[in-house]
């Protein structure tokens, strides 16, 4: 689980100029674990006859969705999704066979 | 992971695998249908003992030349995080030597390369409280390697920020998660 990982060729000719430093992907999936965690202890301590994980997986998976967000935004992807073009095993296969 | 490609064509998206230990798992990922894989050759298989340079590249490029053919894209890494909450790091820290990332980058033929700055897996990075004065992570090294391999996309492991709020709130219904700090958001605003 990492906040980034589009394809990362799209990035080799559109996106390549635009990050200052060269980092192109950051691994935060901690932060991830510790949303769960947290929502889940609160929600059993409030909640203690729940038993089913279908009720509080709810509110941890929408926990992991805000950090998500937050991060996304921070590190300047939101809203990049449809500047590139996806590209497909099979045209990824070409682009390594004309490389 | 299909059914959304098909719903959302127009979605860039990979199935990425995190720290491959061996060709083996790497081979694995791909045939399940992953369109990416990290090989971590900084380590050796035990996820643990710091593998030498040349095995790395040995190990990597033995990937890279799997992958590539399937269209497959692949992260390397060089140098070795601290951390073993989550089983992979050597426990000591041993940053990417910007010299050597070049040589290894052409070597393998890597399309990521995941490098040592500073920072560690899980939730206990820094026991005290991150000085925005002071450097916390080397990212000196980060700029030498960009200025080395301008078009090498790199990749920061371990860069949660374990927040403040979450450590309280577990603490708050019974965890005991001790003092602990990560990386905090506002280095991104510098660089």
């Amino acid at each position: 689980m990492v906040v980034q990982f589009q394809r990362l060729m799209e990035y080799r000719y559109g996106y390549t100029r635009r990050i200052k430093a060269g980092v192109r992907k950051v691994n935060v999936d901690t932060d991830l674990r510790l949303a769960v965690t947290a929502t889940i202890r609160k929600y059993l301590k409030e909640n203690p006859a729940q038993f089913d994980p279908r009720k509080y997986l709810e509110p941890s998976r929408d926990a992991m969705k805000q950090i998500i967000m937050e991060r996304y935004i921070k590190f300047g992807s939101a809203g990049h999704a449809f500047d590139y073009e996806p590209m497909t095993l099979e045209d990824m296969k070409k682009f390594y066979e004309n490389e | 992971m299909n059914a959304c490609i098909e719903r959302y064509p127009k979605l860039p998206i990979a199935l990425h695998l995190d720290h491959g230990t061996s060709v083996d798992i790497c081979q694995t990922a791909i045939h399940l249908g992953f369109s990416s894989v990290m090989m971590d050759g900084s380590l050796q298989e035990d996820g643990k003992t710091p593998r030498d340079f040349d095995s790395n590249i040995e190990i990597t490029g033995e990937v890279v030349n799997i992958a590539h053919p399937l269209g497959i894209t692949v992260e390397g890494e060089l140098g070795c995080l601290g951390g073993i909450e989550d089983g992979i790091g050597s426990g000591r820290e041993k940053l990417t030597d910007p010299d050597k990332v070049k040589e290894f980058v052409e070597k393998t033929k890597v399309d990521a390369l995941a490098v040592a700055i500073g920072t560690s897996h899980g939730a206990y990075k820094f026991k005290i409280k991150p000085d925005p004065d002071k450097n916390l992570l080397a990212m000196d090294i980060i700029r030498r390697i960009h200025e080395l391999c301008p078009d090498l996309h790199m990749v920061m492991h371990g860069s949660s920020s374990v927040p403040q709020e979450l450590i309280a709130q577990i603490n708050k219904y019974g965890g005991a998660i001790p003092e602990t700090y990560g990386v905090p958001l506002w280095l991104y605003k510098k660089d």
